[in-house]
């Protein structure tokens, strides 16, 4: 069996930033087994001579877990089903947190576990004009320990060296602990205080100006203000935002463009036959459909990540924590919730760090409510016709609107589903806000790739795969028919379509919207193009698509012999789109994150059916006033 | 001299004293020790959010508690 060496540490105790380091950031991503807890495991990197397998863990304080990330950081010591108990601790301590940090260390010392202790931000005591003496703290612990630097790499070759020294002593047999009562603690820390205390010493050297702790304390008189702490929080969101939109919009055309000019290209060289419409409308569609949301949600965890690595996020977290808990929401439920704008698949996975399980529910049953990136395309649609005859400016208001109105009804779910579960699990924040610091760019391109490589490999395969179930919908049986809108006519979605019509009567809509809401199945967005192939749109780039679609839903005529797009169906579809949780992918996810189908598929029923009773009141109610 | 301890949830911004004690909840005490908030060790309220949440001072680190996470330590001016 393999030995594997765990890193395991505080939070903010730089163990990851050591981690990416020693394995030159070549790490996978696994789920501690049996858990939806997260770990990353490799190989250190080829300089330190014959590679070593090593795992880093959630953050833990103790060995005696207040939270599910905890409690799996914890039990990954003690066992592994593949790779058994570990091998050797590294033990991460900070040293400008000595003390609080060397907690858990007692604890596994007492545990008989092999530990080496990883001394980091050195750097930064010497910017507090103090240093440690690392060889009395090596005896007085009785550890081996090296100082290293996760940044430069300094130290890291002695920290090496004390592992494979670890590795060669006799195994240890770690014991599980009888909980420490408070005294104990209370004990602990005071002999660890004095440990600290003499250590540490004081430097003669004049003052190198500010430690980073008293400049994070000088940038939160204005980051944490009261009121302008509110106002930069809010300036910082639609700034990110706002680049979603903006730099993301060229960038996606580029996508759109290209996939639709490879479909082109197949067509082109099987003119007129099945094998070229599958290549061009089924796979290149459906790989296109996964590929157009990668510039929003890149540059959404872009942001996001330099936020988190700069300290911010923690903070913006203990701003917000308090109007969040009264609806059994957490502060930690922040970064899930900005991350379902983009899309509800990385924010699930997002939502893993929130150490309540009731709390982490919730997060993960409101969040396909946030308005993802799938749905734009729809809204723009219809807020394009219901608009038509005003400024441009009316549409990004009403847009905003929608957005802010997603927030309200996740809000609403969010306090109905509070209402709903007991619980007995204590909810608490209790954060660690790390000292500012400039945010690492190699460590914010290694957590914005692996969440973005998240969406692409958790969704991909299923948007994939239902796009090509769309497009034997939308082909079979009368695939020989030459025109698309009669091909289309005839075929089992028209019929599904045909057949859910009764039901879609009251929502003001027919068949042709049907069979667009069932391909919006696969991706939401797809509800456009498909609109556009019902109402025989073909020709064309996407932009003229839009124009011709907008003209004919002007004329379309729908069941009951008037327009079949009103104010009032339009607003119907607008909200159904908005609660109606119509991607599978999503589903897939929730299953796992969830831990079983009956949530996932909860959701799924509810926000569905949800979806379309409001839908239905929202149209009926509108016709009583004579908003037809 | 017994010094009279008070909730920290009931100071003001630029409190800063000696825990003396804690009180309420056993998971909340736990996990406040763990986090270093022992006894006679000094903290400093550094401000509060604007919902009224505490961000302190202990052992020169940053940590930010709910008020009912910061009524669980008893302190004393010092």
């Amino acid at each position: 069996m393999i030995k594997r060496i765990s890193l395991i540490g505080a939070p903010n105790s730089g163990k990851t930033t050591l981690y990416n380091w020693l394995t030159d950031s070549k790490f996978k991503t696994v789920n501690y087994p049996g858990a939806t807890v997260e770990m990353s495991e490799g190989f250190t990197a080829d300089r330190y001579g014959e590679p070593l397998f090593i795992a880093d863990t959630p953050g833990a304080y103790s060995l005696f877990p207040k939270s599910y990330d905890e409690q799996i950081a914890v039990e990954s010591l003690y066992k592994h089903p593949s790779h058994g108990p570990t091998a050797v601790v590294v033990a991460v301590v900070d040293l400008t947190q000595l003390a609080r940090h060397l907690y858990i260390v007692t604890q596994l010392k007492e545990a008989n576990f092999n530990i080496v202790l990883a001394l980091t931000n050195g750097d930064l005591l010497e910017r507090q004009n103090r240093s440690c003496d690392i060889e009395k703290l090596k005896d007085l612990l009785d550890l081996p320990a090296a100082r290293v630097n996760g940044q430069t790499g300094e130290g890291a070759v002695s920290l090496i060296e004390a592992v494979r020294k670890a590795l060669g002593e006799p195994e240890s047999s770690p014991h599980r602990l009888e909980k420490w009562s408070k005294e104990k603690s209370e004990l602990s820390f005071r002999e660890l205080s004095q440990i600290a205390n003499s250590v540490l010493q004081e430097n003669a050297s004049p003052k190198m100006g500010l430690s980073a702790y008293e400049r994070s304390k000088k940038i939160d008189r204005v980051l944490m203000h009261p009121f302008w702490g509110l106002v930069l929080f809010v300036l910082f969101m639609t700034g990110l935002f706002t680049s979603i939109f903006w730099a993301a919009a060229p960038l996606m055309d580029i996508v759109n463009e290209a996939f639709a000019w490879m479909g082109a290209l197949a067509s082109s060289y099987f003119p007129d036959s099945l094998l070229g419409d599958f290549i061009s409308n089924g796979i290149f569609a459906g790989v296109g459909s996964v590929l157009v949301f990668l510039p929003q949600i890149i540059i959404l965890f872009l942001g996001i990540c330099y936020f988190e690595d700069s300290g911010y996020l923690a903070r913006a977290a203990s701003l917000i924590d308090r109007p969040l808990s009264k609806i059994g929401l957490n502060g930690r439920s922040f970064v899930p919730i900005l991350s379902a704008y983009a899309c509800a698949i990385p924010a699930m996975m997002a939502a893993r760090t929130i150490s309540s399980k009731k709390e982490r529910f919730i997060t993960l049953f409101i969040l396909p409510l946030m308005s993802c990136s799938a749905r734009l395309p729809v809204y723009a649609l219809f807020l394009s016709f219901l608009l038509v005859d005003y400024p441009a400016w009316m549409g990004g208001l009403a847009l905003t609107g929608i957005y802010f109105l997603s927030l309200i009804i996740g809000a609403v779910a969010s306090a109905i589903a509070n209402r709903m579960l007991a619980s007995s699990e204590k909810s608490f924040f209790m954060l660690e806000l790390p000292v500012y610091r400039r945010p690492h760019l190699r460590t914010v391109l290694k957590q914005t790739s692996s969440r973005v490589w998240g969406y692409v490999v958790k969704a991909g395969p299923i948007i994939f795969v239902l796009s090509m179930l769309i497009w034997v919908g939308c082909t079979f049986p009368r695939y020989d028919v030459e025109d698309p809108a009669e091909r289309l006519t005839h075929s089992y979605f028209a019929k599904a379509g045909e057949w859910i019509e009764p039901a879609l009567e009251p929502m003001g809509i027919d068949w042709r919207v049907g069979v667009g809401l069932i391909s919006a199945f696969a991706a939401r967005e797809v509800f456009v193009s498909s609109l556009a192939i019902v109402f025989n749109i073909t020709e064309g780039d996407e932009d003229q698509v839009q124009v011709s679609l907008l003209e004919k839903m002007q004329t379309a005529i729908g069941p009951d012999g008037g327009p079949l797009f009103t104010v009032a169906s339009s607003l119907g579809l607008i909200l159904f789109f908005m609660i109606a949780l119509q991607c599978m992918a999503t589903v897939g996810v929730a299953r796992r994150e969830f831990g079983n189908w009956k949530w996932a598929i909860t959701q799924l029923v509810v926000f569905n059916f949800v979806a379309y009773i409001l839908s239905v009141a929202l149209v009926q109610g509108l016709r009583a006033f004579g908003i037809s | 001299m017994i010094k009279e301890s008070q909730p920290l949830s009931s100071m003001a911004t630029g409190f800063a004293g000696v825990i003396q004690n804690h009180q309420g909840d056993d998971f909340y005490q736990g996990r406040l020790i763990e986090l270093g908030f022992t006894c006679g060790e000094r903290v400093e309220i550094l401000r509060r959010t604007p919902f009224g949440d505490f961000i302190v001072d202990i052992r020169s680190a940053m940590i930010a508690l709910r008020k009912e996470e910061a009524f669980c330590l008893l302190v004393s001016h010092d």
